[in-house]
């Protein structure tokens, strides 16, 4: 051990301090990358949103052209409603199947394997599958109707619901394809937890749910705080597959009116830029609280 | 007595496991089945994707029934359809060229104008052989019908009449009157109906001939990459940027992952977490700002320009995997090297490297996936160069194609992607088991 130690303290016992100077040398052209094509655009963005569109000089006309847009806090709403909703319901899918599929029953490869593919899906492919879905005469009323669930003439109006009901259609669509994803992070995180620590759970007498909560549930939260940052970051910046199903302005939300204003409409450059900075910054807020309360900043201090 | 209750409880144990395997096809059938749709969709022809209700299973031919229309020197061709269990008029005309090229676009199916030429000429003999029966069928038959028209206005009549009547008093003899007349007229016409059915299953044969014809199943596929702009450029441009990208999140991002797992260094957390932040930005964010950027290095609507900003996520992605991996090689075996006069470089080329190479491939197609399917950056970073996702995207919101087409173009996106993922299944589980924020 000590050997090991003084060997790799010293490389080349040139005196010159290696061990502390590689980390720097490896780190270098990320940090370098991250300069140039993050922290560059992203000052940009955040400086020439507060000017105006044609001209130079210092303006919030932007920022207030937005947050007087009656849009702007319909999409505030829905953003919140998806973010809630879908992540809360995501997250109890995926840990119950991850539980379900950690238990090594036969075929539960075969099940991994199948649970991959909407993972693997583009957000284009999941557009067109889900469109041709849920259109009224579309796949998913023929299969209800040859199952008999529905007669003719009793085809469900999927597209046409009012917007709650819509945006619970896009939670549903999203939930179908991003489960997986979370699935596979706490599955991973299950896979790391000695079989004998939840063993000892029994022996002394633990309840199944109990084992759970008291055994599993910390030991996996390192896994847990990875799914739910990353599926908090990325549902709040939803809008693609929203895009796909109901095109622009029908179910406003945050992302989505920043396409709209640089894609759709012309000349509305600067105001794009100054929602997106708005989302970034509603995601950090909620981003940081999340890493917050939930300990990720204190448990690097300890390491 | 303890016989009874192991039975009971071999019982209940088989039950719990049947529930169980159940509820994991349940499981299975909610992915695969709108996978299979989509694929199903992406196979139909244009009548059988706006049949209702669609066909839940794949066809592989399509049975024509051609016909000539009496009193013109048209014919009427029709197509099988198996939603309505009955043949569906497709286009009456002369010109078997038209025709030929018009029910080649509809159903998929490869109709040559000799096939038709060849039914024309069957149905022709057909007719001349039958002219005198055909004849008096088609004459009883437009009898028939001029009855039941005449009958149909007498029963509005008799309707219209029996609403006014209806509930008043001192008219019930009327009323009753009426009601036997409506009665009457619906039973002829229910005569009639059948009668006319009747004749027509014995004109059909008489007048009309079959013929089957095998389905392009990739109709769908060839007829996308013919209609929407270059997607075939589009498409080599996709693989040229995920390649580009690969390169770049590997290398960089590599490098950085193996400081994660081997050395403390300060600054570490900071970075770590800085990962996490790249993702907090929105993509599109970026790419606004990043067009200008771009146009200055002249990478500006080029795939190298794209994967230059598709990097600054699949970096921090790549980081995050790789360090996993590298932790998961014991360091014991490079310092060993180290020990045995190999240079810390050397030990971890001939040694960690090796040993990583399986991970870091897989770290690579997940790159790979992620550049192939990223869209939204893709749609504000190009302009006449568009890559594969936007080409499909356009289809789809421009509503300019059809439900098979886009469901074409969407297959062909997933395929990579769902093929790269399955191989490298196994070490999704590696790649996520070491992440953690």
């Amino acid at each position: 051990m000590t050997l090991n130690q003084s060997v790799t303290l010293e490389p080349h016992k040139s005196g010159f301090p290696w061990k502390k100077v590689i980390p720097y040398i490896l780190i270098a052209p990320t940090v370098i990358y991250y300069i140039i094509f993050w922290i560059r655009p992203v000052l940009t963005s955040i400086i020439q949103s507060f000017t105006p569109e044609i001209g130079t000089g210092f303006t919030v006309e932007n920022y207030s052209r937005i947050f007087n847009d009656p849009v702007f806090w319909q999409a505030v709403v829905n953003t919140g409603i998806f973010v809630i909703i879908s992540v809360t319901l995501e997250f109890v899918v995926a840990f119950g199947l991850a539980l379900i599929i950690n238990k090594k029953f036969k075929g539960s490869s075969l099940l991994l394997a199948i649970a991959l593919i909407p993972m693997a899906l583009p957000p284009v492919a999941v557009g067109a599958m889900w469109s041709s879905g849920f259109a009224t005469y579309g796949w998913l009323n023929s299969l209800l109707m040859s199952m008999g669930l529905i007669g003719e003439g009793e085809k469900i109006l999927f597209l046409a619901g009012s917007d709650f009901q819509s945006l619970m259609l896009i939670i549903i669509i999203d939930a179908w394809q991003v489960i997986p994803f979370m699935m596979t992070i706490l599955l991973a995180g299950l896979q790391g937890i000695p079989k004998e620590s939840i063993e000892a759970g029994y022996v002394f007498g633990g309840t199944r749910f109990k084992v759970l909560r008291k055994i599993t549930m910390p030991m996996l939260k390192p896994s847990i705080q990875t799914a739910l940052i990353l599926r908090i970051i990325s549902a709040i910046q939803v809008w693609l597959i929203i895009v796909l199903i109901f095109g622009f302005r029908r179910i406003p939300v945050l992302l989505e009116e920043v396409v709209f204003f640089q894609e759709q409409v012309q000349n509305e450059y600067k105001l794009a830029l100054a929602y997106s900075v708005i989302v970034a910054l509603v995601v950090s807020v909620v981003a940081v609280f999340y890493l917050k309360v939930s300990g990720a900043f204190k448990g690097d201090e300890e390491q | 007595m303890s016989h009874k209750v192991l039975r009971a409880k071999q019982t209940k144990k088989l039950i719990g496991r049947t529930i169980f395997y159940m509820f994991i096809v349940f499981i299975i059938m909610v992915i695969l089945l709108p996978i299979y749709f989509l694929l199903s969709i992406s196979f139909m022809s244009d009548q059988e994707a706006y049949d209702w209700p669609i066909p839940l299973g794949l066809s592989f031919q399509g049975e024509f029934k051609i016909e000539p229309v009496l009193g013109t020197s048209e014919y009427l061709v029709s197509v099988y359809s198996r939603s309505q269990e009955a043949y569906m008029s497709l286009i009456q005309g002369s010109k078997i060229d038209q025709m030929s090229e018009f029910l080649r676009n509809k159903t998929n199916c490869n109709v040559s104008e000799e096939k038709l030429n060849e039914a024309i000429a069957e149905v022709n003999a057909l007719y001349e052989t039958n002219s005198n029966r055909i004849n008096t069928l088609t004459e009883e038959i437009s009898n028939l019908e001029k009855k039941i028209l005449s009958l149909n206005q007498n029963i509005i009549k008799a309707k219209r009449n029996l609403s006014i009547v209806e509930g008043r008093e001192s008219m019930e003899a009327v009323e009753e009157k009426l009601r036997a007349d409506l009665k009457q007229y619906e039973a002829e016409k229910e005569i009639i109906t059948v009668e006319i059915e009747e004749k027509k299953a014995e004109l059909t044969p008489l007048n009309s001939t079959h013929f089957k014809v095998f389905k392009n199943l990739f109709a769908n596929y060839v007829t996308f990459f013919k209609v929407t702009r270059d997607s075939i450029p589009a498409l080599m441009r996709s693989i040229q940027v995920a390649l580009l990208t690969v390169f770049i999140a590997l290398t960089i991002g590599g490098m950085s992952g193996y400081a994660f797992a081997r050395y403390v260094f300060k600054g570490k957390n900071i970075l770590k977490l800085s990962t996490l932040f790249v993702r907090m930005f929105p993509g599109i964010a970026i790419a606004m700002p990043m067009v200008i950027i771009l146009a200055e290095m002249g990478f500006y609507d080029k795939p190298i320009g794209l994967s230059l900003v598709y990097s600054v996520g699949q970096i921090a992605l790549t980081i995050w995997i790789t360090a996993s991996i590298f932790m998961g090689i014991p360091v014991e075996l490079e310092e060993a090297a180290q020990v045995f006069g190999r240079t810390r470089v050397g030990a971890f080329i001939h040694i960690t490297l090796p040993l990583a190479l399986p991970g870091l491939a897989a770290s690579a197609m997940y790159a790979f996936i992620g550049s192939w399917a990223e869209t939204a950056q893709a749609i504000v970073l190009t302009q006449f160069n568009p890559t594969f996702p936007v080409v499909v995207y356009q289809t789809m919101v421009g509503a300019k194609g059809m439900v098979n087409l886009i469901a074409a173009g969407g297959v062909t996106m997933a395929l990579p992607a769902v093929l790269f993922t399955i191989l490298i299944r196994k070490y999704i589980l590696q790649m996520w088991g070491g992440v953690k924020v």
